[in-house]
């Protein structure tokens, strides 16, 4: 049998607006450049380093897999090179050569290629290996203690930090403007709102993700931090301050809609987004992590193939 | 399906990417400032962030004030970390050299020199408590 009748499937209606995983892969990859910029002017060669090396490893590491395991080269694709970017987009700029290959290496190998490669994976890779380097090294991925040798011109202190430490009186310095305009320690390319914000809505214009995931996503974390906001508000900092700090804004355009681990019908979607900002704000307010979107990431990656059972009802009748 | 002469593009974009990485790690290292813009005191109750250059140059902190003890006629970048006298663990025996910068032996052979965190500990907390300001409360600083 011929390789193109293998994918010969049942009548129309079918149409294919011309977008592929390659468009798709690069469109995020450009959408991403203005975030990077930022962390680039910012924190310097160093952080060319980073993101330079984990694309780089990445590449590398795919090939690599793709040549172990006896599979087609895949690495034209831009997937391996996303991954490797996104990745470099959330640590630090200090971030040592060996964590940055680690990390790589996890991401792309045991992120993906364990689970089958490029949608076969259930958990966003850079997430999965986020994770790994978090409870292996977590003094490699605390933002204050990594970037103690940088001379920054806004108050260079994790701002989930003091939030979850001193409350909202400690993060009122920390202006919606300055947040929106990058003004705070975090990833090399997870802190300039506005960057984020417009990549994001590329994305969404584009297609390459669904807008049900992140507005569902922003608009529930939103609702939680004000419901906690309002509850008690010397404790709790406001849904603002929530919306622009951490990985909020990368989590909801760049790692939430990924296709593989993100439902495929537009309630599942609705809801995946949501629970999934409710439990950044569960794990910011009363967990034990400064900044949830990762570990809420992976739980929705999990319960993924549960909301996909919700599907709309099939017209006609069974026989 | 990744056609020969994409794969080749590629891979180069790769090795280009990768020497780049390289040079720049090796190139351009993050350097320790001579004078510490902040210090993290790491600690199982809770890290501590320390603003040391917002206290030299914000607050107006001479660096004998806290850097006591010393020669007054060592330059501000030639100043010792805390740790170079007060050991991390108590009982520990700090670095002889150190100590026979100023002293002859005989004055520190049989001194228990405090440790790190209660030094610092006193320090901060006495400054703060003169003058009535900064952080007083564990949770002030230390945070989890």
């Amino acid at each position: 049998m011929s390789r193109k009748k293998m994918f010969i499937v049942s009548h129309a209606p079918f149409w294919h607006n011309g977008s592929n995983i390659q468009e798709r892969c690069y469109g995020m990859i450009w959408a991403a450049m203005p975030a990077v910029a930022l962390g680039i002017v910012q924190y310097g060669l160093p952080a060319v380093g980073v993101v330079c090396l984990a694309i780089a490893t990445a590449i590398l590491a795919e090939y690599l897999m793709n040549r172990a395991t006896k599979r087609t080269v895949t690495i034209a694709d831009g997937n391996a090179a996303l991954l490797g970017l996104l990745f470099a987009m959330l640590i630090p700029a200090t971030t040592p050569w060996w964590v940055v290959v680690v990390g790589t290496l996890l991401t792309v190998v045991i992120g993906l290629h364990v689970f089958g490669g490029l949608g076969a994976n259930p958990f966003h890779p850079v997430a999965v290996s986020m994770m790994m380097l978090t409870v292996s090294w977590p003094a490699f991925m605390d933002f204050d203690a990594a970037l103690v040798n940088y001379e920054l011109s806004f108050k260079a202190v994790f701002p989930l930090t003091l939030a979850k430490n001193l409350g909202t009186a400690a993060v009122a310095d920390f202006s919606t403007l300055d947040l929106l305009l990058g003004r705070q320690i975090g990833g090399i390319g997870s802190t300039f709102g506005l960057g984020l914000i417009a990549g994001g809505i590329y994305l969404i214009a584009k297609r390459y993700i669904r807008w049900e995931i992140c507005l569902s996503f922003l608009a529930s974390l939103f609702l939680t931090a004000l419901a906690f906001h309002l509850t008690d508000p010397v404790r709790f900092a406001g849904p603002m301050f929530h919306l622009l700090t951490g990985y909020t804004l990368i989590g909801a355009f760049f790692l939430l809609p990924e296709s593989a681990s993100s439902p495929v019908n537009p309630v599942p979607m609705l809801i995946y987004g949501a629970a999934a900002g409710v439990l950044t704000m569960l794990i910011r307010n009363i967990g034990s992590y400064h900044d949830g979107v990762l570990l809420a990431v992976l739980l929705v990656n999990l319960v993924n193939p549960l909301l996909d059972k919700i599907r709309p009802k099939a017209l006609g009748r069974m026989a | 399906m990744t056609s020969e002469k994409d794969l080749k593009l590629i891979l180069s974009v790769a090795v280009i990417l990768f020497l780049v990485g390289v040079l720049c790690f090796a190139a351009f290292p993050i350097e320790s400032p001579q004078i510490p813009n902040r210090i993290q005191y790491r600690s199982a109750t809770g890290h501590a962030l320390f603003e040391h250059l917002e206290h030299n140059t914000g607050y107006d902190v001479e660096c004998l004030e806290c850097h006591h003890h010393y020669a007054e006629d060592r330059e501000d970048e030639e100043q010792l970390a805390c740790g170079a006298c007060h050991p991390q663990e108590p009982g520990k025996a700090t670095d002889p050299e150190v100590c026979s910068e100023c002293h002859d032996e005989e004055y520190y052979e049989d001194t228990e020199m405090e440790a790190r965190t209660p030094a610092v500990h006193s320090q901060c907390i006495e400054c703060h408590a003169g003058i009535g300001a900064g952080p007083l409360e564990c949770a002030e600083c230390h945070m989890m």
